[in-house]
């Protein structure tokens, strides 16, 4: 055995490769293993029939070959019967020292290994060398790319500034041209117009001259000059001053200033005084013929146009104002001979009508299908008291386009719309912020319902004599419209403190709000009204259940700042302590009535000359003395003061009381009867600004009092003296002869007045109301 | 602000101490003094279209009109025309005629609207209803139409005779 590995460890490895392939040592074992277990008797034939066996069997069995395999099944040893050691020594030998390499084989494997290692390393330090430098090309080529994207968007930018700033030179190089031209050309233009005007007025100069010498009139007398040169005051001033002034006149006005000289001719054609045409004063002349040729003049500026009762227009002038295209505004109110055709020929021509007054007209339901079709812009229309249109005009106008912007609209005294017409109207004109309907007289609950639908933008709202019929039902839906600031109505019974709280906490911008002679109303509602911030006018006369309580809570709120207008009449219950609390809190009161409140005594009186603001006092019927009288005026602001019916007033008190107010304009002395010529007198020293004067049944007043105010009050416009007994037409004559100023006189039942002499009054003053005793 | 005064410079050099609420009733002064921020105290508000009789007569009308509140609301029947001058206001305007257009070109340039308004409408009711002569009376002016033109002139307006 021990040879056998001797040979094995001998051989060449090749050798022992083959040998260790074939499976020798394996076999060897095997054949040996079975000798030695069975021991044949002929051991080369057992032998020689192993290797048959062995040579018989596939490759898969013959790699499986184990050490007992040729042993028969009955002779299997427990035990290898070779020693397993050596066996596997020699199996494994191959890998043992006996194959341990030669020096020089070591050396040349490790020389070998290196160069491996070496070779490996390199290529791996080759190929990350090669990565690295690919990815550093890689990222300047990025960074070039960037560059150059940079550099181009930044010229990109540039050019396309450039190029901005370049179209925008042109642009203006070609406006400063445009303008340039444009002046170059008005300049020639004004230069051959004043070049024309001067050969024109050398040639007027010298027709006249020639007309003078031809009637034979010296013109050394005349003078040269004066010709042409406007050289008054009116002339000297600014045109626009001027024409200022001009469009303060009427068209006959006009007419006269434009025959007064050459100048002023040239004023009256201004283009602003034609934008606005006032016929309104000459509707006793004027026909169609005079009509058009107004219209005619004023075509391209008319934007105004006021035919108010011209009763003598008719188609040809309603096809003159649709010539205008730029008219705005049109007044035809109480023109009677305006209809539905004279409508649908106006609306054809005017389409930025604006304002339209069509009130007192007999307009029907197809003047509304016209308005629908053309006036789109239409912001303002009253078709007050003109009654033969029906509900359904307002549906024409709802279905229709235009109209949409009305903001104004006046159905007073229309009576013929029903709900259904007041729905087309909330339907119609969704922008609506003022609407009038006084003296519609069967406005309903149903009404009021139709029409606070959908109006949210109403601000203003007049219902003067049309309220009665009204329910609380109504005033609660009219608290939906939280944009309202002014509010007016009267006489309804039904209104109550209830409907007053929701309203003044639904609509907070309330600045105006009368409601007279609305008796179920109380204190508790005044503290609802004083919450009111905006609140500026109130108006509750009439209103009786209203008593100091209610002032005091109206004082007490929000509204003390800026209230200014004040109307307490007939409120019967309210006393002084009123008075105090107006006085405290209401800072800003300028307008206070106070007619008929019997319970203010004397000191309450009083205490109104504090009042510093206050310019206008009613105290008719109040108890009003001389005491108070004195101070009344302390303030020195009252300019208008009423004290009708202040019976126990006396010469003393009415001296005291003007020689406070110098600035007095109105006063009204009715029924005063203690007065007599010298207050008058000590009156008319003190008020020289007196514009009006009342001092009917003041009946021991005579002519002297007539006397002393012409000679003083130069400025009186109107005056009363009915009722006055003693006057006689010397004091009349007196008026008319020295007051300037005056222009209407009240007369009735004055017994030593003669006929005679209000005709002659006649003649200076335009309006005189008399009344004679014995018609 | 109140009590704030400023001080008003006329063309002819005098100067007039005027509250700042008054002055303020002239647009042009107002403006000047929010839009442009002069300050109240020291500077001099210069005025060179107005002089010192007619600045004075304008401070005099803007004191006069400094409280004036607005009419009142709750009043139907007010008329609007030329007869609604103060009569107050008539009678500072009393005034002969140079003075009266001086007092139209001053509230003109210094934008106070009632003055203005004022003095436009005295004007106006010098010329209201009168003929062509009573108005070159008034205002001394010389008739040059000749006769010719004046015939034409008159038939034109014809119309505003017959009453």
């Amino acid at each position: 055995m021990a040879a056998v590995i001797k040979l094995f460890l001998t051989l060449e490895p090749s050798l022992r490769f083959y040998l260790r392939s074939q499976r020798i040592a394996e076999i060897h074992e095997a054949l040996i293993s079975s000798l030695i277990i069975c021991q044949p008797k002929d051991p080369f034939a057992w032998l020689i029939s192993c290797l048959t066996e062995y040579h018989s069997l596939s490759s898969q069995e013959k790699a499986s070959l184990n050490w007992d395999y040729f042993i028969p099944e009955v002779y299997k040893p427990v035990n290898r019967p070779i020693n397993v050691e050596s066996s596997l020594s020699y199996v494994f030998a191959v890998c043992d020292d006996s194959l341990e390499p030669s020096e020089l084989q070591i050396g040349i494997a490790i020389g070998h290994y290196k160069s491996k290692i070496q070779r490996n390393l390199f290529s791996a330090w080759l190929r990350f060398y090669l990565t690295r430098l690919g990815q550093k090309r890689s990222l300047d080529r990025k960074l070039q790319a960037a560059d150059e994207y940079y550099r181009e968007r930044c010229l990109n930018n540039y050019f396309r500034q450039w190029a901005q700033w370049v179209s925008q030179r042109l642009a203006r190089q070609k406006a400063a041209i445009c303008h340039i031209k444009h002046c170059s050309e008005t300049y020639q233009i004004r230069t051959i117009l004043n070049e024309w005007n001067l050969v024109a007025q050398q040639a007027r100069r010298t027709r006249d001259y020639f007309d003078r010498i031809e009637r034979g009139e010296d013109s050394q007398q005349l003078g040269y000059l004066g010709y042409g040169e406007a050289r008054d005051e009116l002339s000297l001033l600014n045109r626009e001053a001027a024409v200022r002034i001009l469009a303060y006149l009427d068209v006959a006005d006009l007419a006269r200033c434009a025959q007064v000289c050459r100048n002023w001719k040239m004023l009256t054609q201004s283009s602003m005084l034609w934008a606005k045409l006032d016929l309104h004063r000459t509707r006793k002349v004027l026909n169609d013929r005079l009509a058009m040729r107004f219209i005619q003049r004023a075509r391209p500026f008319l934007q105004h146009l006021n035919l108010r009762q011209c009763d003598r227009i008719g188609r040809l002038t309603f096809v003159g104002i649709s010539s205008c295209k730029n008219l705005q505004d049109l007044n035809l109110s109480e023109c009677p001979t305006v209809n539905d055709e004279a409508i649908k020929i106006i609306t054809d021509g005017c389409h930025i009508l604006l304002y339209l007054n069509l009130s007192h007209t007999d307009i029907t339901d197809q003047s509304f299908r016209s308005l629908a079709r053309h006036c789109h812009f239409l912001q303002f229309l009253s078709v007050a008291y003109a009654r033969q249109f029906s509900d359904r005009a307002f549906v024409y106008l709802s279905n229709g386009r235009g109209c949409r912007k009305l903001t104004h609209l006046d159905v007073s005294g229309c009576t013929q719309l029903t709900p259904v017409g007041f729905e087309a109207i909330a339907d119609a004109f969704r922008e609506l912020e003022t609407l009038v309907m006084d003296d519609v007289g069967n406005l309903s609950d149903k009404h009021i319902q139709s029409l606070c639908k959908r109006m949210n933008h109403l601000k203003h709202i007049s219902m003067w004599s049309s309220t009665w019929r009204l329910s609380g039902f109504s005033f609660r839906q009219l608290s939906a419209l939280t944009k309202l600031s002014v509010m007016k109505f009267d006489s309804n019974k039904l209104i109550t403190d209830e409907h007053l709280r929701v309203l003044a906490r639904s609509c907070p911008e309330i600045c105006h709000l009368s409601m007279t002679d609305c008796i179920s109303i109380t204190d508790t509602c005044m503290r609802y009204i004083g919450t009111l911030k905006q609140l500026r006018v109130l108006n509750v006369a009439d209103c009786l259940l209203i008593s100091d309580t209610g002032i005091k809570a109206l004082t007490e709120g929000a509204c003390q700042a800026r209230l200014r207008e004040l109307n307490l009449t007939n409120c019967m219950r309210i006393s002084d302590s009123s008075i105090t609390n107006l006085l405290r809190k209401c800072k800003r009161l300028a307008y206070l009535k106070l007619c008929y409140l019997d319970k203010i005594t004397e000191t309450g009186l009083e205490l109104i000359g504090q009042m510093e603001q206050l310019i206008l006092v009613d105290l008719t019927g109040t108890q009003s003395s001389d005491t108070s009288l004195k101070i009344l005026g302390n303030s020195g602001h009252l300019r208008s003061v009423t004290l009708s019916s202040c019976r126990k007033i006396t010469d003393l008190g009415l001296t005291k009381f003007a020689t406070t107010c110098p600035a007095l304009e109105h006063l009204n002395l009715s029924f005063c009867a203690q007065l007599s010529d010298n207050a008058i007198r000590s009156m008319a020293f003190c008020c020289k600004y007196l514009t009006t004067l009342n001092i009917c049944s003041c009946s021991l007043l005579t002519d002297m009092s007539l006397q002393y105010l012409s000679g003083v009050c130069k400025y009186l416009y109107e005056i009363d003296i009915s009722y006055c007994q003693l006057m006689t037409d010397k004091g009349l004559k007196c008026l008319g002869d020295n007051s300037a100023y005056l222009k209407r006189v009240i007369v009735i039942e004055c017994p030593n007045i003669s006929r005679n002499a209000i005709d002659h009054l006649l003649r200076k003053i335009p309006y005189v109301q008399y009344q004679y005793m014995d018609i | 602000m109140a009590g704030n005064k400023i001080k008003l410079q006329s063309n002819d050099g005098d100067t007039f101490d005027v509250d700042v609420e008054i002055a303020k009733q002239s647009a042009t002064i107002k403006t000047m003094l929010e839009d442009l921020g002069m300050s109240e105290e020291d500077d001099v508000i210069p005025l060179p279209n107005v002089n010192s009789a007619i600045l004075k007569k304008v401070i005099q009308w803007a004191t006069h009109h400094k409280d004036d509140p607005p009419p009142p609301e709750d009043d139907e029947n007010r008329e609007k025309n030329l007869s609604d001058i103060s009569s107050w206001d008539q009678d500072f305007l009393k005034v002969d005629q140079g003075t009266l257009f001086e007092l139209i070109l001053a509230a003109n340039y210094l934008d106070i609207k009632g003055l203005l308004d004022v003095t436009c409408k005295t004007v106006a009711n010098m010329i209201k209803g009168r003929t062509p002569e009573e108005i070159r009376r008034q205002f001394n002016i010389k008739n040059d139409f000749t006769p010719q033109e004046e015939e034409q002139i008159k038939k034109e307006n014809e119309w505003c005779e017959e009453k």
